[in-house]
């Protein structure tokens, strides 16, 4: 650890499979959001903020993340992964002369770097353990700790699941999501849950599926039950208070942390499922990278349509919006695009992602494994009402607006670039699973699935053993067409209870706190919160700083003793001549008596 | 090699002590610029000096008393100078964080000021801090606890006139005579523990406790070691001695900065580290003393931090914060005691690191008393919107003690948590206790300056006259340093690990 160890940091780049594909989402996400922020930034409220504290942060903040995913070495990792989440926090605080949004960032802030505190003490525990930081030495490291200690290794193991499961936004880890993202400017949001929140999975793969499931797969599936079990948690209890939330941003961010723990759930399941049935931990985890890159896209764009309608509206609450999908085409073409795809609309992406991880778990004949795919299935069904309470409540569901609405160019552009990323993953996915497959080279089991040949022969054909994208689109459209022919093109309200179809009651057509507006309370309970309280000092709390007082004990009486001494001694000294003399006599008789005992050989 | 390096040591000492006299005549802007050219010459000479043979080491013997002598039989060193990576880091953060201090400071102490205006003569000002930097130079470059003893106390005079340079206000004196008594209370024991190693083993070298005889090593050896230790505890303000340091807040902030951060409360810390160097690896240093360091270091982390929350004035925030720091310091020193080198590294280097990070908090703070005439936290709000730069350099500051990467803070930190590490058993819950400290200690910070530089402005915010450039200069100089002292730092640092213990030998046994 000398300085040439610092220099030789500089040059620990690597750029493999997995690294690629997050720095392609971290591209094509990031570029969308600054194409998009220039006239965001333009609003009433962001006016008085200065855009230096904008740009030059969006850029190291993108930085930040492609250093985290080039890092070969794990001290260069956790610089990265700082400068990513330094930056993030201060563009999440942009509207800076806002109190709560001030909060919020704190909360953000607080809450990451409880998880970065972990991710420091784990990355230390293992490079004193393997003698250097690089990658390189992770697999010998860890396989020693397994044999050698596997208690420490366990708890290196915990202390990054609970960082990288912050960053994730895992529950109860994420708490933090559902307060940044109403917080920060829109572009800021969607970079953050696109990418950001992305990185954590990135962490949980590079640690977890590249490195520990090559040398102890023993104890990387004992890791992959508890990320299963925390993945299908978040998913369903994300996808619920979502379901619940009145706030189009916040909806949003409770469905990043459902969509999150879908994906952790299938690297979860990868890891159980690997040392019996690659075949199958293969497919999950392929499942889970393909959510990752349909929901980067899909979720970005979700956030940005939420930033145009509030662009337009001025509100995020979801009551406030309605009725824009004609005054704002582009927009409302790409949230429903988004929405549908996020709800898992055969062939969109997360339809793709889901079907895979459901094979995957729900037939793997592991009992834990089937039942945590049924709760992916569950949280799947939520993320349907989640995803259509967005767009109803946000574009339709009351009387269509007049007027052109539609945002600038540029922010039309960056959305309208998402979606044609999330159409086109969702035309050819086989392509990119092929894509996929062969980027994960470095995956210690997926060589061994056999899943090599399965989209081999390309995207439209389906072959065996595979689905079929595009026979799926004919029979969605199918559906859709015989739905058009039973219900006609203007069906009228029915009536009667909600259980029966029905509207039930006086609840408001289409309006957000119309929706599922009887099981609303039991939702929003669902998701325990960690409230930042209002805190108030306890008597006993203003007593303490007496308490640490220590110069009662030691200083004052001291001091308290000296001054008394000296003022006792000070009585000596009268002043008077006089005095002085009689002193010296009576010193010097002292000393004569003193010479005249000493030769009488009585005093020593 | 050794007239150059004699030359060059003296010039250590000596430019600041000339520069003093001279300052302390001048007044005015000759007075300012003479200071200022001072230190930065100083700087240059300790620059080339480290440069030169920072990490090979230099030693130039200056001999002893002809009565010692004579008393002990043989020769006895008793003076002289050492430079090595240990020295260096030390040094490195003293002539740098000088320089800023006095150059920030030739505007700062003045009738502008808004929270403390004094007349503008700085000869009383200018003098006794020169006259520190002088001292604490020849503190670091000391080769003998004899010698070193001498700097000691004479930057506790120092710090005694600098801490109640307001001298119109009673609490600023009060503070001066308690960190002077406490300190010089201090400094005795070490006098003592030194006259006792001379009159025990003939040395007064910083290897003087691996000479004690083995019949004597058992009692003197931890007694002597408690003794110095005392003198260190009093001057790096631990507990129990920790408590004038937040009173010397009275001191006008540059030397806040100076003293109180960067340089004069190091010299205890220094000093342990100096004595765990030379000594542990002969065995010299039992583990119960080393114990004793971690256990009092980790009460002083805990006791220091506690206070954080209850703390209104931003100095004295600091002041508990760099409390806690030479905490971290001390735990380093006592990882290095149970046998982890690379902790000890560490250790040196968060000495510089902390010094540079903190010294800028330090002068971040003073500009809010300057321009907006108070450092309370409950009257300060928006004060980005009027001082930009003192926000940014508050940020990097706070995110440098903190121990962020990719500043300074982190290096040291990182070394001192993963040498705990690789002690294994406790050794991981040390490093939990220091992780845990840095989090907590990040999110105060970052809370605080949350509430002062962000939201609306407050009335003394909106108050706020615009900075001085001299001042200006001196908060970004600082913030440079930050980033860049790990690039002098770390290479140092390393060479801690293989302090040339030859160049020791030459004052102590003579061996």
């Amino acid at each position: 650890m000398s300085g040439a160890w610092l220099w030789s940091l500089l040059g620990a780049w690597r750029l493999d499979g997995l690294s690629a594909l997050f720095a392609v989402l971290i591209l094509a996400v990031g570029g969308a959001a600054l194409v998009y922020s220039p006239a965001y930034l333009g609003q009433e409220r962001y006016r008085g903020e200065s855009r230096w504290r904008y740009w030059p942060l969006f850029a190291l903040f993108l930085l930040g993340m492609l250093g985290a995913v080039a890092a070969w070495d794990l001290v260069l990792f956790l610089v990265c992964w700082e400068v990513m989440t330094l930056a993030s926090y201060v563009l999440v605080a942009y509207e800076a002369s806002d109190r709560q949004t001030l909060c919020a960032a704190f909360k953000y802030f607080v809450m990451t770097h409880v998880g970065t505190g972990c991710l420091l003490l784990g990355i230390v525990i293992l490079g004193a353990r393997a003698g250097s930081f690089s990658y390189d030495a992770l697999p010998g490291a860890m396989r020693d700790l397994a044999v050698l200690r596997p208690g420490l290794l366990h708890l290196v193991l915990g202390l990054c699941f609970v960082a990288f499961a912050t960053k994730g936004g895992l529950w109860p880890f994420g708490d933090w999501l559902p307060d940044a993202h109403p917080a920060a400017p829109a572009p800021v949001s969607a970079v953050l849950s696109g990418v950001m929140v992305k990185l954590g999975l990135y962490g949980f793969l590079r640690l977890f599926v590249w490195n520990l499931a090559a040398v102890a797969p023993g104890a990387a599936a004992g890791w992959g039950y508890g990320l299963l079990g925390f993945g299908v948690l978040s998913g369903l209890l994300g996808g619920m208070a979502a379901t619940a939330a009145l706030d189009a941003k916040v909806l949003l961010a409770y469905s990043s942390i459902a969509q999150s723990g879908l994906v952790a759930a299938g690297t979860g399941a990868a890891l159980v499922l690997a040392p019996v049935h690659p075949g199958l931990a293969g497919l999950a985890l392929l499942g889970a990278a393909f959510h990752v890159t349909g929901d980067a896209f899909v979720k970005s764009l979700l956030f940005l349509t939420a930033g145009s309608l509030q662009y337009r509206t001025g509100s995020r609450r979801l009551e406030d919006l309605g009725g824009l999908f004609q005054a704002m085409p582009v927009t409302g073409w790409a949230a429903l695009l988004a929405s549908l795809a996020i709800a898992g609309f055969p062939p969109l992406t997360a339809f793709v992602s889901k079907w895979l991880l459901m094979q995957s778990t729900i037939v793997s004949g592991t009992p834990f494994v089937a039942v945590a795919g049924l709760g992916v299935l569950l949280a799947s069904l939520l993320s349907i009402l989640y995803a259509l309470k967005f767009f109803i409540a946000g574009f339709a569901g009351r009387e269509m607006r007049a007027g052109d609405l539609e945002v600038p160019g540029a922010m039309r552009a960056a959305q309208l670039f998402l979606a044609g990323a999330v159409l086109a993953l969702s035309a050819v996915p086989g392509l990119w699973l092929r894509a996929l497959l062969a980027a994960f080279a470095g995956c210690p089991f997926l060589a061994a699935s056999g899943l090599a040949g399965v989209w081999g022969a390309g995207a439209l054909r389906p072959p065996s053993g595979a689905f079929a994208p595009l026979l799926l689109v004919l029979l969605g459209l199918g559906v859709a067409a015989l739905a058009r022919l039973a219900l006609g093109t203007r069906a009228e309200p029915r009536r009667g209870a909600v259980w029966l179809g029905g509207l039930g009651g006086a609840a408001p057509r289409g309006q957000p706190l119309g929706f599922y507006s009887t099981v609303r309370p039991e939702l929003e309970r669902a998701y325990p919160r960690l409230r930042l309280p209002a805190w108030h000092r306890p008597a006993w709390v203003a007593g303490l700083p007496a308490a640490f007082d220590l110069d009662r004990l030691l200083y004052r009486p001291l001091a308290e003793a000296g001054r008394r001494t000296s003022r006792a001694l000070r009585r000596t000294h009268t002043g008077l001549p006089h005095a002085y003399i009689a002193w010296q006599l009576a010193g010097a008789l002292a000393l004569v008596l003193f010479l005249i005992l000493r030769r009488r050989g009585i005093a020593p | 090699m050794r007239e150059w390096a004699l030359a060059g040591f003296a010039s250590l000492v000596g430019l600041p002590l000339l520069g003093a006299l001279l300052a302390g005549w001048r007044r005015g802007r000759a007075g300012d610029a003479i200071a200022v050219a001072v230190t930065a010459l100083t700087a240059l000479v300790a620059g080339a000096m480290v440069a030169l043979g920072g990490l090979g080491g230099l030693a130039v013997p200056l001999g002893g008393l002809p009565v010692v002598d004579r008393l002990a039989g043989r020769p006895v060193p008793l003076f002289g100078f050492l430079l090595d990576p240990l020295s260096s880091i030390v040094l490195l953060g003293v002539v740098l964080l000088g320089f800023a201090c006095v150059l920030y400071s030739t505007r700062y102490v003045g009738p502008a000021n808004r929270e403390q205006p004094v007349p503008e003569d700085r000869r009383r000002y200018h003098f006794w801090l020169l006259a520190f930097v002088g001292a604490m130079a020849g503190l670091v470059t000391s080769a003998t606890l004899l010698q070193l003893f001498l700097f000691w106390e004479a930057t506790t005079l120092c710090s005694w006139a600098l801490i109640g340079f307001y001298d119109r206000e009673h609490g600023a004196l009060a503070a001066a005579r308690k960190a002077f008594l406490m300190t010089a209370s201090g400094g005795l024991c070490l006098l003592g523990a030194t006259l006792a190693l001379l009159a025990l083993t003939r040395s007064v070298g910083f290897d003087a406790f691996a000479l004690l005889p083995d019949a004597l090593r058992a009692v003197a050896g931890p007694l002597l070691l408690g003794l110095l230790l005392l003198g260190a505890w009093a001057k790096s303000a631990q507990v129990p001695f920790h408590t004038w340091l937040p009173d010397a807040m009275a001191a006008p902030s540059p030397v806040s900065a100076y003293l109180h951060a960067a340089s004069m409360v190091n010299a205890g810390v220094y000093l342990v580290l100096r004595v765990v160097t030379a000594a542990a690896p002969t065995g010299a240093v039992p583990g119960g003393i080393g114990l004793l360091i971690g256990l009092m270091a980790a009460l002083t982390l805990v006791v220091s931090v506690a206070q954080f929350f209850f703390q209104d004035d931003l100095k004295r925030l600091l002041a508990l914060s760099t409390i806690s720091h030479l905490a971290y310091v001390m735990l380093g020193a006592a990882l290095g005691v149970a046998g982890s080198g690379r902790a000890v590294q560490g250790a040196a280097l968060h000495i510089l690191a902390h010094g540079a990070g903190k010294g800028l908090l330090f002068l971040s703070v003073g500009t809010l008393s300057f321009a907006a005439g108070t450092r309370r936290i409950a009257d300060l709000s928006g004060v980005l919107r009027r001082s930009p730069v003192t926000a940014v350099t508050f940020l990097v500051g706070a995110l440098t003690v903190t121990g962020v990467p990719p500043f300074a803070g982190f290096w040291s930190k990182l070394l001192i948590v993963s040498g705990a590490a690789q002690l294994g058993g406790w050794g991981v819950g040390v490093a939990a206790l220091l992780v845990a400290e840095s989090v907590v200690a990040f999110a105060w910070f970052l809370w605080i300056g949350q509430k002062v530089f962000l939201g609306p402005p407050s009335p003394a915010a909106q108050s706020m006259a615009p900075l001085p450039r001299a001042m200006a200069v001196a908060l970004v100089f600082l913030a440079v340093l930050c980033l860049a002292v790990t690039a002098a730092g770390l290479p140092l640092a390393h060479g801690v690990a293989a302090a040339p213990a030859s160049l020791l030998a030459l004052f102590g046994s003579g061996r």
